[in-house]
């Protein structure tokens, strides 16, 4: 019988108690060499980010945990399969909440700014000080700073895709007009686009356009418009960048009437400038069927003109990795997030699994050299440079916690000013009003 | 030593309703424990099980505890509270080091319950006021430990300890289901409050009359010490009176014993002078050894007031030789019958005692009765000793008692004893002395630590 008023077996009792429950919360145990295999888990969508739909993702997956456990044979890699991207963010979410994390995951643009607000990532910027052959410059630096906030490193790029300016050159030859170069300006761009908009068969309807597509997002992208503050709790819409990129933009509207006639698309070969992400332009590339439609004219890319504000700047849409922060295999984590982001054979592997372009820039180079191959006939060294210098100027949205919200009152805010007659700027206040309003509503 | 049991004995009853207080608040802070990790983890399963754990997460902007661990680890942090709580300690390091792990317990605890119930702090303060401790130490801790009560009550420190609020868990139920919730979390911190100040109120109780016990046992003592100088001036009187009683005695018994010695020895000689010189001769020798003994009596009586006979040897041969004194210089005949082994047997006071009630009762009879024979009984029945001195002398028909008998009367009462005379037929005079038989020994021991 044990005798309970005895003070040492109290004061025994209780340290034990109090040990067993730093053992529970904290993961030393780990460290014993218990189980003989640490397991790494690591958290992923199982289809394309880039919408295309090609079964890849798995692949590209399957082929990182193979070179890691042969890199590191005691640790095994698992990950839950089947999840789609839309439903990744909830996931996550919910493996968070339950405390079944996993050690790395990528991370949607989405989600990266409230993820890392919650303090679910990890901070690297001690681990890779540590890290002596880790060298941030083999990224495209628009792709590596999107990782950080206030200047803290959570995330590493994975793969990354800039919007580009596509072009019909036959349209254009047709029309005597000399390819732009690639520090375009809006002035170019309204001036060929004003030149071919026209009716060819002389039925009374425009049949052939300047642009399609062409929205807001992509005018302040060139005309270097920080539309929100960082938290995301007020925006710059009375701005005078944004001005003149609506005055640009309305201009380029009164030339469009032609828009909404499904007669009238890229595809069909009478549009000569539409923007678009350049995974898309890949997944047409290597997909036959896409290719076939754009057969009987000839096209490439360019950069996005830029505005009186601005540069030749597009916007960047990337995937990221990061560390659970609760993850007790740091050094295991980091190795796998570097070999997921750093290494040239991998990082050559999206090429062949995805559509995106690898976020190491010497990768990316020498990966559309061979792929520009497959089509006869394109200007390759133009093309790459076209590329490289969308690169250097693309950036990354943080988006902050109701960011696609904001994103559509925008949208409707531009929309009005653009049906409207009334005084821009004028209607730029009130618009910024409602926008600011929303953005209050969605932080409280 | 049984009055300060008996003092503890008071002091636990008067604590008893306190102990009962503090272990409901042990029982309440416990249910709400675990009433208020329901409702956060369920509504966690609830939120994942809906498809809404983003949603949560946006609201929350904090990442809950792991359900498992947190749980468990409530469990095992409250259970060693308790122990703690229960440990009684002595001031010093141990007690602060015990405070501080209670402490940091709470606060972990409270930081599990996302800071929305407090009530543990109120234990560690109850179980702080019933602790012996300085003042001064006591202030500084009472200070720091409400400090700290008051700020995870303010939910100050949840603007830097991260922590998801109740309310983005409450969110997930109706929103009467989520009244109720917090209503039952509201009623079980007032209760909780409510039984803290229950127990203040008694301990200030206790207190209070501690304080008065405090002052009426200082009041006591007062009377006492006035009383006890009283008697010890008394008792210095009293000693002056026995003491002078105690010579009187003495010089009677020394002195009067050698001298009605001679005196009937020489009446003796003076018969005997003329029929037998050589008789009267050796009668003489006696009475100048009776006489001599006399002398080193009253000189020892002087110096120590005590018999030689007694003090140089053992107390059966101290009586035999005085009976053979006594029958050399008287020429009466004794009959000594001793039953009780006598050596080593009684303690000083009752060997003397009887010594001298020996030693006085045939005094008496050589004295008063002039008797041939002189019987000497001692034996034991029961637990007393009887001494029983006869003689065939005159006797004495109405006796009265004289300085000797009353004095061997005292001398007796003082042990307890009793004395019974009868002169009718000769003189018979019968002692009855109580003995602590088996006692002597450390009685003798005690009486050696006194001088």
């Amino acid at each position: 019988m044990i005798d309970w008023n005895n003070h040492k077996i109290k004061y025994g009792l209780s340290l034990f108690l109090l040990l067993a429950v730093i053992l529970l919360t904290t993961d030393w145990w780990r460290f014993f060499p218990l189980n003989q295999k640490n397991v790494l888990t690591v958290g992923v969508f199982s289809d394309s980010y880039w919408n295309q739909q090609n079964g890849n993702q798995h692949k590209f997956i399957d082929s990182v945990i193979q070179k890691y456990e042969e890199n590191n044979p005691n640790i095994k890699v698992v990950y839950e399969k089947g999840i789609l991207k839309e439903d990744y963010s909830e996931w996550l979410a919910e493996q968070i909440i339950q405390g079944t994390a996993p050690d790395v995951f990528i991370v949607l643009p989405d989600d990266f700014n409230m993820l890392s607000d919650i303090g679910a990532l990890e901070n690297l910027d001690s681990i890779i000080q540590k890290d002596e052959d880790f060298d941030p410059g083999i990224f495209y630096e628009a792709a590596y700073s999107g990782g950080e906030v206030d200047g803290v490193r959570y995330a590493l790029p994975v793969e990354c895709a800039p919007d580009l300016m596509f072009v019909n050159r036959t349209l254009l030859e047709n029309e005597g007009i000399a390819l732009p170069d690639l520090k375009w300006t809006w002035d170019d761009f309204y001036e060929i686009c004003k030149k071919v908009t026209k009716d060819t068969d002389g039925n009374g309807t425009i049949d052939q356009v300047g642009v399609v597509d062409y929205s807001w997002e992509e005018a302040f992208a060139s005309n270097n418009v920080t539309l929100f503050n960082k938290e995301g709790t007020e925006s710059n819409f009375t701005d005078e960048k944004v001005y003149n990129a609506l005055i640009f933009l309305d201009l380029l509207d009164v030339l469009h009437t032609g828009n909404g006639n499904t007669e009238i698309s890229f595809e069909r070969g009478n549009v000569a400038f539409q923007p678009m992400n350049f995974s898309s332009y890949r997944s047409y590339l290597i997909n036959p069927i896409h290719a076939s439609r754009y057969a009987d004219f000839e096209w490439d890319y360019l950069t996005m003109p830029a505005g009186p504000d601005g540069d030749n700047a597009s916007l960047l849409d990337m995937v990221s990795v990061a560390m659970y922060s609760g993850t007790p295999m740091k050094n295991e984590a980091w190795d796998f997030i570097k070999l997921l982001t750093c290494d040239e054979e991998i990082q050559a592997d999206i090429f062949r699994f995805s559509e995106g372009i690898s976020v190491c820039e010497d990768v990316t180079e020498a990966e559309l050299v061979k792929e520009n191959k497959i089509r006869l006939g394109m200007d390759t060294a133009q093309n790459m440079e076209a590329l490289e210098y969308t690169m250097q100027n693309a950036f990354f949205t943080k988006r902050f916690f109701g960011f696609n919200g904001a994103v559509s009152a925008v949208d409707t805010a531009v929309d009005d000013i653009l049906k409207s007659d009334a005084n821009i700027r004028m209607e730029q206040v009130i618009q910024a009003r409602s926008i600011n309003n929303f953005l209050r509503t969605i932080h409280n | 030593m049984k009055k300060t049991d008996g003092n503890n004995e008071k002091i636990k009853k008067d604590y008893r309703l306190p102990d009962m207080l503090i272990n409901l608040m042990m029982h309440l802070n416990f249910w709400m424990l675990l009433f208020i990790l329901f409702i956060m983890y369920h509504a966690l399963w609830g939120y994942v099980q809906e498809g809404s754990a983003l949603s949560f997460l946006m609201n929350s902007r904090y990442i809950p505890e792991r359900p498992f661990e947190s749980i468990l680890s409530a469990g095992l942090l409250y259970a060693c509270l308790i122990l703690l709580l229960t440990t009684e300690t002595d001031p010093g390091i141990h007690f602060l080091l015990k405070l501080l792990a209670e402490t940091i317990i709470v606060i972990v605890l409270s930081r599990i319950m996302s800071f929305c119930y407090m009530g543990m702090f109120l234990m560690i303060i109850a179980n702080l006021i019933r602790r012996p401790i300085d003042r001064w130490n006591r202030n500084i801790i009472f200070v720091l430990v409400g400090l700290c009560y008051f700020l995870l009550e303010s939910q100050i420190l949840s603007v830097w300890i991260p922590v998801t609020s109740l309310s983005d868990y409450l969110n997930y139920y109706r929103s009467d289901y989520s009244k109720i919730f917090q209503g039952i979390i509201n009623v079980g911190r007032l209760m909780n409050v409510f039984l803290f100040m229950c127990y203040m109120f008694f301990m200030v109780r206790i207190q209070m009359s501690e304080n008065e016990r405090i002052l009426s046992l200082n009041e006591q003592l007062r009377d006492a010490n006035a009383k006890l100088e009283e008697y010890s001036e008394k008792s210095a009187l009293m000693a002056q009176t026995s003491e002078r009683n105690r010579l009187a005695r003495e010089i009677h018994d020394t002195i009067g014993h050698s001298l009605t010695g001679i005196v009937t020895g020489i009446e003796a000689c003076i018969m005997l002078f003329d029929t037998n010189r050589d008789l009267v001769k050796e009668q003489l020798i006696a009475i100048s050894e009776v006489a001599h003994r006399g002398m080193e009596d009253v000189r020892r009586s002087v110096r120590a007031l005590k018999p030689d006979g007694l003090e140089s040897m053992p107390l059966d041969l101290a009586i035999e030789q005085m009976i053979d004194e006594m029958r050399r210089s008287t020429g009466i005949r004794f009959h000594y019958n001793c039953s009780v082994k006598l050596r080593n047997t009684f303690g000083e006071d009752e060997g003397e005692a009887l010594y001298r009630t020996v030693q006085e009762g045939i005094t008496n009879s050589v004295r008063h009765g002039k008797p041939e024979d002189i019987w000497i009984l001692i034996n034991k029945i029961e637990d007393k000793i009887n001494i029983i001195i006869r003689d065939n002398g005159s006797g004495c028909p109405d006796l009265t008692k004289g300085f000797g008998l009353s004095h061997m009367e005292e001398r007796l009462e003082m042990l307890d004893g009793k004395l019974f005379c009868d002169g009718k037929n000769g003189f018979l005079l019968h002692a009855e002395i109580p003995i602590r038989w088996g006692t002597e020994v450390s009685w003798s021991d005690d009486q050696n630590i006194d001088s």
